[in-house]
């Protein structure tokens, strides 16, 4: 299947994107969604059950490590060396992204009146 | 006196997940809160009613990584309420974020329970042709044709796990196209 190849083809996907944000600070579970939710003024929210599949793929892929363990319950992740790499490469492909976006809407806006 | 436990039969989560977790919080409403699970039926114990919302992962999870599962649910609100063979069972408060909120995630819960099925129907469907070529053989040779039913029961049983693991293989795909239809 195609789109679970996201990480393969050196993309991440949404979800990613934000929990890789989160982790240039070591973050346990809970943490990781605060600060996500923190980051996006509440706007992005995270479901134990993404949050759980997409730290075990990150974590395979080496783009996060294990920093602490604190007894077995509370895991604490932080981006790795190579998911920093990955991780400012896409936010710049996001940045071109939205620049793209940024100048089509001036148009759009310049233009007729839709609603907005 | 009034029975304090009562059971839901299992019809297959594959085909009525979302109607089993509407009953389920239904029933919640009425004081009737689940408390565990086998292959064949739901328990559900007498309580205060109380306005729950329910939600089933299918997740291989190792037994070192239970603990860390099971309490980002618990973190988020997601109390867990029983478990078996990978299928999981929580409940949370109406305002409680959904445990999938990534589309990625919510297919890989279906296709995971999907590759499951399939293997169960294809070991079946070998089961079956084998149990037909041995009987064409001995209906030959050594086995009488008064030992025939051996033969048909085996070959209804083969038949028994082969259907429903095939309708599961196929309610799974058409859950998996919903999402990809529907995701933002």
């Amino acid at each position: 299947m195609a789109r679970g190849k996201a990480l393969d083809d050196n993309q991440l996907t949404d979800s990613m994107y934000y929990i890789l944000l989160s982790l240039i600070e070591p973050l346990h579970g809970y943490g990781i969604k605060q600060k996500i939710s923190d980051l996006s003024n509440g706007e992005i929210e995270i479901g134990p059950a993404s949050l759980y599949t997409i730290l075990k793929k990150l974590a395979t892929r080496d783009l996060i490590v294990l920093v602490v363990e604190d007894g077995e319950r509370r895991k604490t992740y932080q981006i790795s060396a190579s998911g920093r790499v990955l991780l400012k490469r896409d936010i710049k492909r996001r940045i071109r992204m939205a620049e793209m976006g940024k100048n089509v809407l001036g148009e759009l806006q310049g233009g007729s009146d839709d609603g907005e | 006196m009034e029975s304090k436990v009562r059971y839901l039969w299992n019809w297959g989560l594959a085909f009525d997940e979302n109607r089993l977790l509407r009953k389920l919080e239904s029933m919640a409403k009425e004081g009737w809160m689940l408390d565990g699970m086998t292959t064949l039926r739901y328990r559900l114990v007498k309580d205060e009613p109380q306005d729950l919302k329910y939600a089933m992962d299918y997740k291989q999870v190792k037994p070192e990584e239970e603990a860390e599962y099971f309490s980002l649910f618990a973190e988020e609100g997601w109390k867990q309420i029983c478990s078996l063979q990978g299928i999981h069972f929580f409940c949370a408060n109406q305002d409680a974020v959904a445990i999938h909120t990534d589309w990625i995630t919510e297919m890989e819960k279906y296709s995971g329970y999907r590759q499951s099925s399939f293997r169960t129907m294809v070991i079946s469907a070998v089961c079956f042709v084998c149990v037909f070529m041995l009987g064409e053989i001995n209906a030959l040779s050594f086995l009488g044709r008064g030992e025939n039913w051996v033969i048909v029961i085996a070959l209804a049983a083969s038949a028994a796990i082969f259907t429903p693991s095939l309708m599961m293989v196929i309610a799974y795909k058409s859950y998996m196209r919903k999402i990809e239809a529907g995701k933002n």
